[in-house]
């Protein structure tokens, strides 16, 4: 493989990371306390399940194929023209969800921060340094995760400053679950960890597959950490009948925040996010690049024109919807989709494997 | 070369699409209203504006142009979007909310139901944003407030702000406008303000509503009760008196922090709240001068002399609650929505539920220092 393109275990945790803590978060606690109501922390906990289930299997199918990448993977286990319309399939799916994160990051800096500006300029300026980064890369696109997840530990802790404004009956009583409205915040909760399906590309690219379950399954567990004490935090904040009316419930948490001198805190929370929400593109970018180049098998100049392409689609996706409110509705589509690349491509490749009795023991 | 050539072509692309570009304007285009007051529309001043039901009256901070410390922009409307849109026809330059500090809201707007929609849904306003309830007309409030206080700007935030510190009072932030209206149980309450006779600024009270709309008013004294029984932090000079033999033998003041403890339960179909109100705080007078000796024993008549009065005040207050107002404007339902949840979110802003509940106040008074005279 091309050194370009080897990672590490602790990169891929990394990069599952930054795949899956986007602009969704913002929304999040709305979209899990609307049918979970008080037990929306519950609904995050349990909405991890099919991402580790899926992880499991990824990994599991991953094992049995050590030298190979996912193309030939899906090439062997599928035949060549299956396999290669499963991966054309995927990554078009993969295309279009990033286009809608992009447009959903482009409103969001529009309506905060930039609201004269067209928004096909701020997709075009969010672009830029997202192509070049994926141009550099695997190995650059791993080192860019590892150093922003620091920046974000560090601007996460800024919502916390609203803890003053908590109050604890917001998130009682405990018990008393709504078992049809717990389901459906499940339901919306797996959603946000959508992001985790590119380790079907990723884990082939690692350097020391021994360690990926570790630190994969490490990824989540610090993904679901930041998940639940934010919509804890905003629940206790808003309670969760408020917090029914609000876009961004995580954006206003911030402007419930008086700090001297930062008269818009959220404009300096959303600087910071302008380098943080990016990551899911770029990371998906990079698979996208990755996959195709190893589809057409190309050499490393044509998979820059890939990603240049790549790009330009993006932009083109990025620009359809009329509006963030069908932005957001395709950002739904896309969910729905995820649970059957999440759960249903795993569960079709293992038992491919398995049938086919593609194990490591025969190659 | 081509590398040469390929930076400056995207240096200029960068140049051509920094986003500034856009957003850029400059600050002497721009103005900042640093109190903005919301009234009905007035029958004499907006008689020649079409449909007006609002009125908005912007108060600017000094202006180079201007001359004077402060100026005021008053224009009528149907709607708050509206009066915005006929602002820009007598003033070309654009008001940016970031920078405002308090929303006052003229009493008879609060009674008619105060719609801030534009401000929670526009993203420069702060949720931080202080509000108060003019008692009369914000306008005229701020109109006449200014002939007497040049800073009138600064009284009324510091006013809002910093009270807390000397004395109970209400403190509502647009945060609050955000999330009562939608959270069953709650009602909004906040600061009572106005001009008194030598046109000075006070706090008059507060202004007690249901959901967002105002149904009374209530004086300084009941304030203290509703701050203490709602839980509000704040820290105040609570006065007192010690009879024996019915007869007054000291009289005196302490300097109190509060803290509040609900305890909530079912019997025989009723509600009952068992609220605990915690005083702590020092002994800043009193004129029944003891000896070193006597002063431990008397600390303890101090500080029952103040429970009871503040007990007094508190469930005079809470009959005033039930039979008067009949909306829980002391926030106790939450404790029993934190209980019963499901079974009460539909019927805990129903009047019967706050009216026939049975609500009980204990208070504990702790005295921690007296001074440097016993």
């Amino acid at each position: 493989m091309d050194d370009r393109f080897v990672i590490t275990s602790k990169q891929l945790m990394f990069i599952i990371i930054g795949s899956q803590i986007a602009t969704g978060i913002f929304s999040l606690p709305r979209v899990v306390t609307v049918d979970a109501g008080v037990h929306g922390w519950l609904a995050v906990i349990l909405g991890a399940i099919p991402s580790i289930f899926a992880i499991l299997l990824i990994v599991n199918m991953g094992k049995k194929f050590p030298d190979k990448n996912i193309v030939e993977v899906s090439k062997y286990l599928f035949s060549r023209p299956i396999g290669s319309i499963i991966t054309i399939v995927t990554l078009l799916y993969i295309t279009f969800l990033q286009s809608i994160v992009i447009r959903i990051f482009a409103e969001i800096t529009s309506l905060y921060m930039l609201p004269k500006t067209p928004t096909s300029v701020i997709i075009f300026l969010v672009l830029l340094p997202v192509i070049y980064t994926i141009i550099q890369g695997g190995k650059v696109v791993g080192r860019i995760n590892e150093l922003l997840f620091y920046f974000l530990l560090l601007i996460l802790l800024l919502p916390f400053a609203a803890l003053g404004y908590s109050d604890i009956t917001n998130i009682l009583p405990l018990g008393d679950i709504d078992t049809a409205g717990l389901l459906k915040g499940v339901f919306s909760a797996s959603y946000a960890y959508a992001g985790v399906e590119l380790l079907f590309v990723t884990y082939f690219m690692v350097d020391n597959k021994e360690k990926v379950l570790k630190y994969v399954l490490g990824s989540q567990l610090i993904v679901l950490t930041i998940y639940v004490s934010l919509v804890v935090l905003c629940t206790l904040v808003f309670g969760h009948y408020a917090m029914k009316n609000m876009m961004w419930p995580l954006l206003t948490l911030i402007k419930v925040i008086e700090i001297p001198v930062f008269e818009r805190l959220e404009i300096f929370f959303l600087a910071f996010w302008l380098g943080l929400g990016v990551r899911p593109v770029l990371n998906n970018g990079l698979a996208v690049s990755y996959s195709l180049s190893k589809l057409f098998n190309t050499n490393f100049t044509t998979y820059k024109i890939i990603v240049l392409l790549l790009g330009i689609v993006l932009y083109i996706g990025a620009s359809i919807p009329n509006n963030i409110l069908e932005a957001m509705k395709w950002s739904e589509y896309a969910g729905y989709a995820n649970l059957v690349v999440l759960i249903v491509y795993p569960l079709i490749y293992n038992l491919m494997a398995f049938l086919r009795k593609g194990g490591r023991d025969e190659h | 070369m081509n590398t040469k050539l390929s930076k400056i072509f995207w240096g200029l692309v960068f140049v051509l699409l920094v986003s500034g570009c856009w957003d850029y304007t400059d600050i002497e285009e721009l103005s900042f209203p640093y109190i903005v007051a919301y009234d009905t529309n007035h029958m004499e001043r907006d008689k020649n504006v079409e449909g007006a039901r609002i009125s908005v009256t912007m108060l600017f901070p000094e202006q180079a142009t201007s001359g004077s410390s402060v100026y005021l922009n008053r224009t009528a409307g149907s709607t708050i979007g509206e009066v915005r849109n006929k602002r820009s026809f007598s003033s070309s330059k654009n008001a940016i909310f970031r920078g405002a500090q308090v929303t006052l809201i003229g009493e008879q707007l609060a009674r008619r139901e105060m719609n801030v929609d534009i401000l929670l849904r526009q993203t420069a306003a702060k949720k931080s944003m202080l509000i108060a309830i003019v008692k009369g007309r914000g306008d005229d409030l701020l109109s006449k407030g200014i002939e007497k206080d040049k800073k009138l700007p600064n009284t009324i935030v510091d006013l809002l702000k910093l009270t807390s510190n000397e004395t109970f009072i209400v403190n509502t932030t647009l945060y609050d406008f955000a999330t009562v209206p939608a959270t069953p149980g709650k009602n909004l309450v906040a600061p009572l303000i106005e001009l008194n006779e030598n046109k000075e600024i006070r706090i008059a009270g507060t202004a007690i509503f249901k959901k967002t709309r105002l149904i009374d008013t209530i004086d300084q004294n009941e304030t203290r009760a509703l701050v203490l029984l709602s839980g509000i932090k704040g820290r105040a000079y609570v006065d007192f008196k010690i009879y024996e033999k019915g007869k007054l033998i000291d009289r005196g003041t302490v300097n109190v922090s509060n803290k509040r403890k609900v305890e909530v339960y079912r019997k025989d179909d009723k509600y009952h709240f068992d609220i605990t109100i915690t005083l702590d705080g020092d002994l800043v007078e009193h004129f029944n001068i003891q000896n070193f000796d006597k002063m431990i024993p008397y600390i303890k008549k101090i500080e029952k002399a103040v429970e009871e009065q503040v007990k007094k005040e508190c469930e005079d207050f809470i009959v005033q609650m039930q039979k008067e107002f009949k909306v829980d404007c002391i926030d106790i339902s939450k404790y029993a929505l934190a209980k019963w949840r499901s079974e009460l979110e539909k019927e805990v802003d129903n009047e019967e539920f706050i009216t026939n509940a049975v609500i009980n106040v204990k208070v504990k008074a702790e005295i921690d220092d007296i001074g440097e005279m016993t």
